[in-house]
């Protein structure tokens, strides 16, 4: 499997909107890249152009050492995986599978064995007979890679694969693709907006807003140090819990509370006493008996842990999240501290993290 | 001899790994050479019978023609039901489509021969046969002569798609007793394959070396 090589990618639409901006990055070879974000950031975009289905304003695009900017999409050797699976509805699962190889012409015998293969790998044997609308939403998906598995390609693209999938088979599919990259050891591309999908998937996840690239990464990079605020609230469910206020010697002084910082972290915000700054905690990293009151205004019991909504200061809604079965009730009232060397720090002006 | 012929037809195939996954093939896509042939068999039958009946003498003009209007609707009919009864494997259709082809064969005898055979006698009935055909006047023997093309191309095809079909209906079927009762197995014969390659491939490798 080769590499993909994306440099310096702007994409500007016809009407002036720029939909990416100075995408760059080096994928290695068999490696797994989510694309992660909002809707309208510019990953599907940017899939698109890696496909050929969008041209590259600026920038190039090298794949296995050849430039592709301009290459047409059927030369670049990629298969895409769509949402809404794409296939064809006249066709058996077989024919749909063998389509793309009948197209080049290639012998009966070699097209047969390569589905028979897909189909093992995907268990979709005892269903090449059927018809698309004769199976669930799973199967279809899976024949839609096994699609894109025959023909072999050098880089396989999904544009947010399990999004028309129900809770469950979302997570069984995510552990099929996880196997399916073990076994192909596949340069895989996915562009997905599930934080979940990105997290337990990706080798690296690119995290996108607004058509910047904010943060790549590994999943724990994202999630432990995050680069900014977007990529600290964008990731982790639920979102990390933002304060903003201001350094006071050797505390953190915001509108509802006053909270004391270690030396170590007075040491690394020096640069910023009587300046504004946004702490961050995440809901996991809250633990009760803190020096900050906090409002319950409701408990959401999730079996192996409690997710407590309330407020702080009367006003700043935060979210805890406690590892046991605990039963507050609206009005209770508990005190709240944070773990000191997880708590995340970032710049008023600038947004990204202070490390 | 039999045997001999059989073999030749394909309806006794020694089970290489090529045959077995030549023949599993037959078990996910449908016959269209079968049923492609049969449908140009019915696509032909319809040249014949509007060059016939644009055929402008009288004396045909009779009950018979009525007749040959219906036998044209049996044809049409049945070889569509038969194109797609061969299309997937079934080998009854073949037979049907045989019976066609023998009713189109036995066409030939009636109303063409009867064209180019009696065509002198037209003169003394001071009737001429002629029919236009693409800007061209034809006489009778050059339309009896096209028409018996027509039916014996369709009787080709007919023949071709019947023959065709059968073999491949009974080349599946003894398939898939094997394949059930474990006698042969797709799955080994595709390792095979794929062993094969690999070798091959390793050869080559060992060759630029």
């Amino acid at each position: 499997m080769p590499e993909v090589n994306l440099r310096h990618i702007d994409k500007i639409y016809d009407g002036g909107v720029q939909a990416v901006y100075d995408f760059d990055m080096d994928i290695h070879d068999g490696e797994f890249i989510v694309l992660v974000g909002p809707s309208g950031c510019g990953k599907s975009t940017t899939l698109r152009m890696v496909a050929g289905l969008e041209d590259i304003t600026k920038g190039q695009l090298v794949i296995d050492g050849k430039d592709c900017t301009r290459i047409p999409p059927k030369d670049r050797d990629i298969a895409m995986v769509f949402q809404n699976y794409a296939l064809y509805g006249h066709m058996t699962i077989y024919e749909n599978m063998a389509f793309s190889l009948t197209l080049r012409k290639e012998k009966k015998e070699i097209i047969h064995r390569k589905v028979m293969a897909a189909a093992e790998i995907l268990d979709l044997k005892t269903q090449l007979n059927k018809k698309p609308r004769q199976l669930s939403g799973g199967q279809r998906q899976r024949v839609a890679m096994g699609r894109a598995i025959v023909r072999n390609p050098k880089v396989f693209l999904f544009d947010e694969p399990l999004s028309n999938l129900d809770a469950q088979l979302r997570g069984s599919m995510r552990r099929e693709l996880m196997l399916l990259h073990k076994k192909l050891n596949a340069t895989i591309i996915y562009v997905t907006h599930d934080q979940t999908e990105a997290l337990t998937l990706a080798d690296r996840i690119v995290c996108m807003s607004m058509g910047h690239v904010q943060q790549i990464g590994k999943p724990i990079e994202l999630y432990e140090y995050p680069a900014n605020t977007f990529v600290a609230t964008f990731i982790g469910l639920p979102p990390m819990n933002m304060f903003e206020g201001k350094i006071d010697g050797n505390k953190f002084v915001c509108e509802h509370f006053e909270y004391p910082l270690t030396d170590e972290q007075t040491k690394l915000l020096k640069d910023y006493d009587g300046k504004d700054i946004i702490l961050g905690v995440r809901p996991e990293n809250i633990v009760r008996g803190g020096s900050v009151t906090f409002d319950v205004e409701n408990n959401e019991n999730l079996g192996m842990n409690t997710l407590v909504h309330g407020k702080v200061g009367g006003k700043k809604i935060v979210v805890c999240k406690f590892a046991e079965w605990c039963s507050y009730k609206y009005g209770d009232e508990i005190s709240i501290g944070f773990e000191p060397d997880r708590m995340h720090f970032f710049d008023v002006e600038t947004t990204q993290a202070i490390r | 001899m039999l045997d001999n012929l059989r073999k030749r037809l394909g309806l006794i195939r020694d089970y290489t790994s090529e045959n077995i996954i030549q023949t599993d093939i037959y078990r996910y896509k449908r016959n269209k050479l079968a049923s492609g042939l049969a449908l140009l068999g019915l696509f032909i039958n319809c040249l014949y019978f509007m060059l016939f009946y644009g055929l402008n003498y009288q004396p045909y003009a009779n009950v018979l023609i009525g007749l040959s209007v219906l036998v044209n609707l049996f044809v049409l009919l049945a070889t569509f039901l038969a194109s797609e009864g061969v299309k997937v494997y079934n080998k009854k259709y073949c037979i049907l489509l045989l019976v066609v082809a023998v009713i189109q064969l036995a066409r030939i005898f009636i109303y063409p021969l009867d064209i180019m055979l009696n065509g002198e006698m037209l003169f003394e009935t001071q009737a001429t046969i002629s029919v236009r055909y693409f800007g061209a006047t034809l006489g009778n023997v050059e339309l009896s002569v096209i028409l018996i093309i027509y039916l014996a191309l369709s009787v080709a095809c007919l023949v071709a798609s019947a023959i065709i079909g059968y073999v491949r209906a009974v080349q599946l079927e003894k398939f898939n007793k094997d394949l059930e009762s474990g006698e042969i197995s797709v799955d080994k014969a595709l390792a095979e394959l794929n062993a094969k390659d690999e070798a091959a491939a390793s050869e080559t490798k060992v060759q630029e070396v």
